[in-house]
C-alpha cells in the first residue's frame, strides 16, 4: 500500500481525535462546573477509558504471545479482571481517599499518606518515568513495525535506520506531544477532570475494540474456515504442540496475574483514569461490568487468530506480533490492514498521550516544582504572575521531555525485542508501588523510610533480575555473570536467585522483587516511629471519608483568611483560587464548624487551602508551601512584645493568640517562669539553638536545657560566665543582653528581660549575617592599611630612586664638567701659545696679516674663555641643586666684600663707558660670605652687561633687622610678565640681544639657588626703559652682640717660626740665607763654622741645620753635622749644600742621615724642605722604597 | 732647569708643555703620567729637580697622597699642585699639607707662568682668596703631620685600606707578604693615632678630593 495513502489515513484520524477533544472541552465548558455526571454516557466514557490498559500490546502483542504460550496472554486481562471484581474495594477506596486528599497522581497519592513526603513523592515519579519510558516506547515501536508491514517496507532490524524526521514514529511522538499539551495540560489544577481529552480516548477505545473484532473476524471467516475449522486444522498440526491446552506454568501464572492486578492500579496512566478522572461511585460500578466484557471480546479472537497466523507463516517465517496485519495483507486485503493499523495507531495514541499528562504532572509537581521552589529568585519570579503560568510551562515543557525521552528510548532499544516483554519489565516495575499502595489503605502503621526502602529494594532486585540480564546480550556485561552469577556464586545468578529456577523470567524477577519489597516495607515500618503528619495521614487513608483534621501544626501562626485566599490565588489562578475558596466558606457557613468573627482562618480553612494547593502541585508540594508561606511572617521584637502583653492580658482564651504572636516573630523566643521553667516559646527558638523538640516542653527545667547543651558543647567560657552571672537576676541591669558564638558558626543575641511575674524573656536575633560583615569591614580595613603602607613604600622608594637619579645626574655632571675643563684649559693654553708666536714674530711676517691673526686669537682665546665660565656655573648649578654645597653661616662685615667687588667692577664698567658707583656700608651681616659674595657678583655682572648707557649703583640698605643689598642700572628694564620667569636657567631676554653681548642665562639661575640654599629673598624692581634694580635681603647681625671677628690672618705660613742654623764659609751666603728665610718667617741663625755657628745659638737647638759641604776648614759640613748632632743629642734634620754632584758626597749624606741640595741653592728646594721638617721628622731619608 | 709636568691628560700636559717652554725657553719639560713616573724620573735626575707640578687625579695616586709621598722621598723637591679643580677648601688643604703652590688650569698662561716663576723663588703661590676665614687650618696642619710619618708603602696601603680592601686583598695587590701588610697596617692605625682600620679610612678621606664646592670666580673679563 502506499505511504502516503497510510500516512493521510493517519492523518485524518489523528485531526478526528482533535475534532472530538475539542468538542468536549466546549461542551464540558457549557456544563455547570461541579455538577455530577452520571449519565449512560459519562458511565460509557469512564469505562472505555479504561481500556486504556489495552495498547498496541495487546493489538498486536497478544496475539504474538498467544502464538508463543497458548492461554497465557490471558494472565494479563486477568489481572484487571480481579481488581474490578473481587478487587473492587480497593479501586473504590483509593478513589474516595484520592478524592479527599486531591492527589492528582500515583505519587501525590502515596506521597500524601507517608506524611506529604517529597522524597517519596520524587521517587515513585522517577521510578515511574524509567518503568514507562520503555512502555511508551514500545507503542511507539508497534506503530513503526506495522507502518513497515503495511506500506511493504523490509521487516524486523534489517530495516536501515531512518532519520527521524522519515520516522513515523516521530510524527506521531511529536503530534502526541501537541495534544498532550492542547487537551492534557490546559489548567493548573491536575485534579480537575479533562473531559474533551476523555472523550477522544473513549472514542479509541471504541476504534481499537471495532478495528480488532473487525480484522479477527475477517481472519477468522475470510481466511479461515470459521472456529470450527482452525481448532481442528491446529490439533491436526504437529507444528502447534499445547497451545491449546491450558498451561501448567502455575507459578508465572499467579505471578502474572499478581503484576498485571497491580500495574492495572499503579501505571500512571491507568491511575490517572481510573482514579483522578473519576466522577463518582456509579462509574466504577458500571465499570465493573462493561470493562470486562470488553476484555472478554478481545480475548475470545485472540488465540484463533493467532492459530490462523501460525498456520499460515509457521512459527518463524515471520514476527507474530505482526500476524494481525500481516494475514490481511497476505489475504490480499489492503484494506483490512490498514483497518488494523487505524487499530493499533489508536491504542497507541490513546496509551501515549495519557501517560505524557500523568507524567508531566508528576515530574512537574514532584520533582522540579520542590527544586524550583528553592530557587531564591522563585517568589521574586512569581509574585506579579502568579505559579500557575510557571506550572503549566514546566507540565508543558515536561510533556514534550517525556515523549523526546520515550522516542530515544524507542530508537535504543532492540527492535526485535518481543512488545510483551517490554511490556510485562514495564508492569514488574510499576507494581513495586504496590505494597507502598496497598499499605497506605489499609496498613496504618506503614512509614514513609518503610515505603522508601522497601521501593528502593524491589526497584533494585527488578533491575537486577530483569534489566540487568535484557541489556546483558549486549556489551554491557558479560554473559558469565548471568550463566554463572557473579563472582562465580551460583545462587546469585539474576534469572535464577537463590535457586529458584523458573522458566519465565517475568515471574521469577515479580516474585523477588515483590518479596523483598513486602519485607523490607514491613520490617522497617514497625521498626520506625510515625510522624505526626504521618500519623493523621493514615487515619485520613485507612479511615477515609472526610479527610481529618491535620496534626497541630509546628507553626501556631494565625493567618487570615485573606492571606489563604491570596495564596490560593497565586497558585492556581485568580478565577479557580476565589471561586474555591468562597465556595469553601458558603460551605462552613451553611454547615460545619462556625468561622472566627475577626477573619482569622483556623484549622479547617487552613487544610481546605492546603488540599485545595494539592490539587495543583502536589500534596508534598502543598505542604511546604503552607509552611513556608506561614512561616515567612515576621514582626519585629517590640510588635512581639507588644502582642506578649496583650496575650497575657487574655491568658487562657488568648492563649492561642499568644502562641501565634510567638510564632510570628522572627527572633527566638523563650519564656522561663519564676522557677527558671520553660513557660512558652517558639518554633525559632529550637530552630535557632537546634534544640530537639521533645527536650522544650512547658515545665522543662532551665537547668536541663542547659545540661543538654553543655553535654553537646554548646557553650564557651564566656557563655558560662554569661549563664551564672544570669541566674543572680538582682546584680544586673536589666534588659541584658549579650552575643554568643555557637559551635556551628552562626551568631545569636541574646536579650534578657524581666518579667513582671518573675521569670524573664529571652530573645534570640540571628546576628551572624551582621557579624560576617563586621569581620568582612575589618579585614577590608586592614587590606586598605596594608595597601597604603605598601603604596607607602613604593612612594619611599621611588623617591629614594629618584634622588639617587639626581644624585648620579649630579656626579655625572661634576664629572663631565671636570674632563671637560682639562681639554678646555688645554685648548686655551695652546691658544695663548699661539698668540705669544704671533706677537714674538714682528717682522716676519707682514703686518695686516699678523695684526688679523692676532685678532683670531685672542677671539679664539675669548670664546675658549666663555666656555669654560658657562661651564663652571654648569658645575655650580649641579652643585646647588645636589646639595653638595653646605652653607656655612657666620656673621661679617659687609663692607670689604662690596669693596672687592666695587674695585672689580669699576673698571669693567669703565670700559664700557658706564659711571660705576658704591656706597660704602658698615653694616654686618649674617651668611655664608663666599656665597653672598657670588650672589652678589652675578648681579652686578648682569647689569653691567645689559646696561648701554649710564651706570650701575651698589649699596646697601638697612631695614629692620634686614639688610638689602641692591644693584642699580640705567639698563632697558625687564618686562612685568618676564619677571618671574629671568631666574630660570638659560633663560635670556630678547631685549639683550640687542646688544653685543650675549650672557648665558645661568647667572640669575645661581643667584635664585644660591639665596634660597641661604633663605635670603630676592627681590626685582623694574621700569622699562628706566632701568631695573636687583637687591638681595639677608638679615642683620647685632654688631655689638656678635662682635666679627678680626679679619682672618693671610695663611699660615707653615715654615713660619722654624730656627734655622746656617752654616757657610761664605758670609755673603750667609747673608742672602737670611734674606731668603727670614720672610717666610723663619729665626735664622748663622755661621762660618761649628764654633760661630754654637756661639750664636747660646745654647739653643734649631730644628734643622743648613749647612755647606766645603766649609773650608779641615772639617767638612757632613762631620760638623754629626759633631753638632752629637753634641745636642739629636738626630736634628740637616740639609747638605754642595756644589760637587759626586755619587760620593751624595752617598756620605745618605749615610749621615742628611739631605743633599745642589748648589746654587734653589729657594723652592729649600722651603720645600723647610715644610718637610715642619711637618715632622722625614722617617725615612734617603732611603727609597 | 728641569719641570716634572705630572698630569694624566695628554693634551693638557702637550699645552703646559708648550706654555712652559715660551716662558721658560732653558727650561727641560719632563712629563710624567703617573706619580711612579715622577718618582722614577725624580730618582734618574738624583732629585736634581726644580719644579714638580702634580695634578690631583692621577692613575695610581688619588688626591693628596701623591704629594706626602713625595715629600718623604724627596723632601727637597718643591711640589706644586696643578689642578682643574678651584675650590677653596681643596686649595686650603694643598697648602696645609706642605704643596709648594697651588696653580689652576684655568689661569691665563702669563698668570700661570707668574705662579711658576714665585713657586720657584720660594713663594707659596696659591690663588687669591678673599675672606676666606682659613677654618680647620690647624685641623689640616695636625692631620698633614700625622700623614706626612707615613712612609710611601704606607700611604699605598692607606689608600687601598680606605678603598675596604683586606690585608690578603693588600698583599696581592702590592706583591708583599700578608705578615708584613698586618704590620704596616698596624703602624699606620699608630701613626694616624686612630683605634680601628675604619677610622683610618675616615682620616684617609682627608686625602681625597670630592664633593664639588662652589669656587670663587673670577669676574668675567670684557668679552671684547
Amino acid at each position: 500500500m502506499q505511504a502516503w495513502w497510510v500516512l493521510a489515513i493517519s492523518a485524518l484520524y489523528l485531526a478526528m481525535l482533535f475534532a472530538i477533544a475539542w468538542w468536549g472541552d466546549r461542551r464540558t465548558n457549557r456544563i455547570q462546573a461541579g455538577q455530577r455526571r452520571n449519565t449512560v454516557a459519562a458511565v460509557l466514557i469512564y469505562a472505555l477509558t479504561l481500556a486504556i490498559y489495552n495498547t498496541s500490546w495487546s493489538f498486536y502483542g497478544s496475539v504474538g504471545r498467544a502464538a508463543a504460550g497458548g492461554l497465557d496472554f490471558l494472565t494479563i486481562y486477568l489481572g484487571p479482571l480481579l481488581v474490578l471484581g473481587p478487587g473492587r474495594r480497593v479501586l473504590t477506596d483509593a478513589i474516595a481517599v484520592a478524592k479527599a486528599q486531591n492527589a492528582t497522581s500515583v505519587s501525590d497519592f502515596i506521597a500524601a499518606r507517608y506524611g506529604k513526603s517529597g522524597l517519596v513523592a520524587a521517587t515513585v515519579t522517577l521510578v515511574a518515568l524509567m518503568a514507562t519510558l520503555p512502555y511508551i516506547a514500545l507503542q511507539l515501536k508497534a506503530i513503526a513495525v506495522s507502518y513497515d508491514v503495511l506500506t511493504g517496507a523490509v521487516e524486523g532490524s534489517g530495516r536501515p535506520d531512518l532519520p527521524f524526521w522519515q520516522d513515523s514514529a516521530f510524527a506521531v511522538a511529536i503530534s502526541m506531544a501537541l495534544f498532550a499539551i492542547l487537551f492534557g495540560v490546559r489548567h493548573v489544577e491536575a485534579s480537575e477532570r479533562h473531559r474533551g481529552l476523555m472523550l477522544a480516548i473513549a472514542f479509541e477505545s471504541l476504534v481499537k475494540l471495532a478495528a480488532f473484532l473487525a480484522v479477527a473476524l475477517f481472519i477468522m471467516f475470510g481466511i479461515a474456515d470459521g472456529p470450527r475449522d482452525i481448532f481442528a486444522r491446529a490439533a491436526a498440526d504437529p507444528r502447534l504442540p499445547g497451545l491449546l491446552r491450558p498451561g501448567l506454568d502455575w507459578p508465572a501464572w499467579i505471578m502474572q496475574t499478581v503484576v498485571a492486578a497491580l500495574a492495572f492500579l499503579c501505571l500512571p496512566q491507568a491511575f490517572h483514569v481510573a482514579v483522578v478522572e473519576n466522577e463518582g461511585p456509579g462509574q466504577v460500578r458500571a465499570a465493573r461490568w462493561l470493562y470486562p466484557a470488553y476484555l472478554v471480546s478481545l480475548s475470545v479472537v485472540m488465540l484463533p487468530v493467532a492459530l490462523v497466523g501460525l498456520l499460515t507463516f509457521g512459527s518463524h517465517a515471520i514476527n507474530p506480533d505482526s500476524f494481525m496485519i500481516a494475514l490481511p495483507l497476505h489475504a490480499g486485503s489492503a484494506r483490512m490492514g490498514l483497518v488494523t493499523f487505524l487499530g493499533g495507531l489508536s491504542a497507541a495514541t490513546g496509551m501515549v498521550i495519557v501517560s505524557a499528562v500523568a507524567l508531566s504532572t508528576m515530574v512537574c509537581n514532584d520533582v522540579v516544582m520542590p527544586l524550583l521552589m528553592r530557587l531564591p529568585q522563585f517568589g521574586q519570579h512569581t509574585r506579579v504572575g502568579g505559579v500557575a503560568p510557571v506550572l503549566l510551562r514546566v507540565r508543558r515543557l515536561a510533556v514534550i521531555a517525556v515523549l523526546a525521552l520515550a522516542y530515544l528510548t524507542y530508537r535504543l532499544t532492540d527492535r526485535a525485542y518481543p512488545l510483551t516483554l517490554i511490556g510485562l519489565m514495564s508492569f514488574v516495575a510499576v507494581a513495586q508501588f504496590g505494597p507502598g499502595f496497598l499499605g497506605a489503605l489499609y496498613w496504618r502503621r506503614a512509614t514513609r523510610s518503610g515505603v522508601l526502602s522497601g521501593l528502593g529494594v524491589g526497584f533494585a532486585v527488578w533491575a537486577y533480575t530483569l534489566l540487568l540480564p535484557s541489556v546483558g546480550n549486549g556489551a554491557l556485561i558479560s554473559d558469565t555473570l548471568l550463566k554463572a552469577g557473579p563472582w562465580g556464586v551460583g545462587w546469585l545468578r539474576p534469572m535464577a536467585l537463590f535457586g529458584l529456577n523458573w522458566k519465565d523470567p517475568i515471574s521469577h524477577a515479580a516474585f523477588w522483587s515483590l518479596l523483598a519489597n513486602c519485607l523490607v516495607f514491613i520490617a522497617i515500618s514497625l521498626m520506625q516511629e510515625q510522624s505526626p503528619l504521618e500519623r493523621s495521614q493514615a487515619r485520613a487513608f485507612v479511615v477515609h471519608g472526610e479527610p481529618g483534621l491535620s496534626p497541630a501544626r509546628p507553626w501556631r501562626a494565625v493567618p487570615a483568611l485573606s492571606d489563604l485566599q491570596a495564596l490560593a490565588v497565586h497558585y492556581v489562578g485568580r478565577e479557580r483560587g476565589e471561586t474555591a475558596l468562597e465556595a469553601y466558606l458558603a460551605r462552613r457557613r451553611a454547615d460545619g464548624p462556625p468561622i472566627d468573627g475577626s477573619g482569622l482562618a483556623d484549622r479547617h480553612a487552613v487544610d481546605f487551602t492546603e488540599t485545595l494547593l494539592s490539587g495543583a502541585v502536589g500534596a508534598a508540594s502543598a505542604r511546604v508551601i503552607i509552611a513556608g508561606s506561614l512561616h515567612g511572617r515576621m514582626l519585629s521584637r517590640s510588635d512581639a512584645m507588644a502582642m506578649l502583653g496583650e496575650a497575657s492580658e487574655a491568658l487562657g482564651s488568648g492563649r492561642r493568640l499568644l502562641e501565634g504572636a510567638l510564632e510570628s516573630v522572627g527572633q527566638g523566643i523563650c519564656v522561663m517562669d519564676a522557677a527558671f521553667t520553660v513557660a512558652a516559646w517558639n518554633q525559632r527558638f529550637l530552630d535557632l539553638l537546634a534544640l530537639p523538640r521533645d527536650l522544650v516542653r512547658v515545665g522543662t527545667p532551665l537547668a536541663d536545657i542547659i545540661r543538654f547543651n553543655t553535654s553537646r558543647g554548646e557553650y564557651g567560657a564566656d557563655d558560662l560566665n554569661a549563664l551564672v552571672v544570669n541566674r543572680d537576676r538582682d546584680a544586673l541591669a536589666w534588659p541584658y543582653t549579650y552575643v554568643r558564638e555557637r559551635p556551628d558558626g552562626t551568631v545569636l543575641e541574646v536579650l534578657y528581660n524581666r518579667m513582671p511575674s518573675g521569670g524573664y524573656v529571652s530573645t534570640y536575633t540571628d546576628v551572624t549575617e551582621r557579624h560576617r560583615a563586621a569581620a568582612d569591614l575589618k579585614e577590608a580595613n586592614e587590606r586598605l592599611e596594608q595597601r597604603v603602607k605598601t603604596r607607602t613604600e613604593d612612594l619611599q622608594q621611588a623617591k629614594a630612586q629618584a634622588e639617587q637619579a639626581n644624585a648620579a645626574k649630579t656626579r655625572f655632571l661634576a664629572a663631565a664638567s671636570h674632563d671637560l675643563l682639562q681639554p678646555l684649559n688645554a685648548a686655551r693654553l695652546f691658544a695663548s701659545a699661539l698668540r705669544e708666536d704671533i706677537v714674538a714674530a714682528a717682522g716676519a711676517v707682514p703686518e695686516g696679516h699678523r695684526q688679523r691673526e692676532l685678532e683670531l686669537s685672542a677671539n679664539l682665546l675669548a670664546s675658549l674663555r666663555s666656555t669654560e665660565f658657562l661651564l663652571g656655573d654648569l658645575l655650580d648649578i649641579s652643585s646647588l641643586d645636589s646639595g653638595a654645597i653646605k652653607p656655612d653661616e657666620r656673621a661679617f662685615a659687609i663692607g670689604p666684600i662690596l669693596g672687592e667687588l666695587g674695585v672689580e667692577f669699576a673698571a669693567l664698567a669703565g670700559e664700557r663707558g658706564l659711571t660705576f658707583r658704591i656706597v660704602p656700608s658698615g653694616l654686618t651681616v649674617r651668611s655664608d660670605p663666599r656665597l653672598l659674595r657670588r650672589i652678589v657678583q652675578n648681579l652686578l655682572s648682569n647689569a653691567v652687561r645689559y646696561t648701554r648707557t649710564g651706570g650701575v649703583l651698589l649699596g646697601c640698605r638697612h631695614h629692620a633687622d634686614r639688610v638689602r643689598i641692591s644693584v642699580y642700572d640705567t639698563g632697558p628694564g625687564i618686562a612685568p610678565e618676564d619677571q618671574a620667569v629671568v631666574f630660570e636657567e638659560f633663560r635670556r631676554l630678547q631685549a639683550s640681544d640687542t646688544g653685543a653681548q650675549r650672557g648665558l642665562g645661568l647667572g640669575l639661575a645661581i643667584v635664585d639657588r644660591a639665596a634660597r640654599l641661604l633663605g635670603h629673598r630676592v627681590i626685582l624692581r623694574s621700569v622699562m626703559g628706566r632701568g631695573t634694580c636687583f637687591s638681595v635681603e639677608v638679615p642683620l647681625q647685632d654688631a655689638a652682640l656678635f662682635p666679627v671677628p678680626a679679619p682672618t690672618m693671610p695663611v699660615r705660613d707653615m715654615v713660619a717660626g722654624l730656627r734655622v742654623l746656617c752654616i757657610d764659609n761664605e758670609p755673603a751666603i750667609l747673608l742672602g740665607m737670611r734674606a731668603l728665610m727670614e720672610p717666610w718667617g723663619c729665626r735664622v741663625t748663622t755661621g762660618r763654622d761649628g764654633k760661630e755657628a754654637t756661639a750664636a745659638l747660646a745654647g739653643t737647638i734649631p730644628d734643622l741645620v743648613v749647612a755647606d759641604y766645603h766649609l773650608g776648614t779641615a772639617e767638612h759640613g757632613l762631620g760638623l753635622i754629626a759633631r753638632l748632632r752629637s753634641e745636642w743629642g739629636r738626630q736634628v734634620p740637616s740639609l747638605l749644600l754642595t756644589a760637587d754632584r759626586s755619587e760620593v758626597v751624595r752617598q756620605a749624606a745618605m749615610a749621615a742621615g742628611c739631605d743633599i741640595l745642589g748648589k746654587p741653592v734653589r729657594p723652592a728646594s729649600l722651603r720645600r724642605f723647610l715644610a718637610a721638617v715642619a711637618l715632622g721628622e722625614p722617617s725615612d731619608v734617603g732611603g727609597a722604597p | 732647569m728641569k719641570i716634572i709636568v705630572a698630569d694624566d691628560h695628554p693634551l693638557v700636559q702637550e699645552a703646559l708643555g708648550h706654555v712652559l717652554a715660551q716662558s721658560f725657553p732653558d727650561a727641560a719639560i719632563l712629563p710624567c703620567l703617573c706619580l711612579a713616573d715622577v718618582t722614577a724620573t725624580v730618582a734618574r735626575h738624583r732629585a736634581d729637580i726644580d719644579l714638580v707640578l702634580l695634578d690631583l687625579h692621577m692613575p695610581d695616586s688619588q688626591g693628596f697622597a701623591g704629594l706626602f709621598q713625595m715629600l718623604s722621598l724627596y723632601p727637597t723637591v718643591p711640589v706644586a699642585i696643578l689642578s682643574a679643580t678651584e675650590d677653596p677648601g681643596t686649595i686650603r688643604r694643598a697648602l696645609d699639607f706642605g704643596a709648594s703652590g697651588y696653580i689652576p688650569k684655568s689661569l691665563s698662561m702669563a698668570r700661570m707662568a707668574d705662579a711658576i716663576r714665585g713657586v720657584l723663588g720660594g713663594e707659596i703661590w696659591a690663588p687669591e682668596h678673599p675672606n676666606d676665614g682659613g677654618g680647620g687650618g690647624h685641623d689640616n696642619a695636625e692631620w698633614a703631620r700625622r700623614f706626612a710619618s707615613l712612609s710611601p708603602q704606607q700611604m699605598r696601603i692607606l689608600a687601598l685600606v680606605r678603598e675596604g680592601r683586606l690585608n690578603k686583598q693588600i698583599a696581592g695587590d702590592l706583591g708583599i707578604a700578608e705578615q708584613t701588610v698586618k704590620v704596616h697596617v698596624s703602624t699606620i692605625l699608630r701613626k694616624l693615632q686612630v683605634g680601628s682600620r675604619t677610622q683610618a679610612a675616615v682620616a684617609a678621606d682627608r686625602l681625597a678630593i670630592h664633593s664639588p664646592q662652589m669656587a670663587d670666580r673670577p669676574v668675567r673679563p670684557s668679552d671684547a
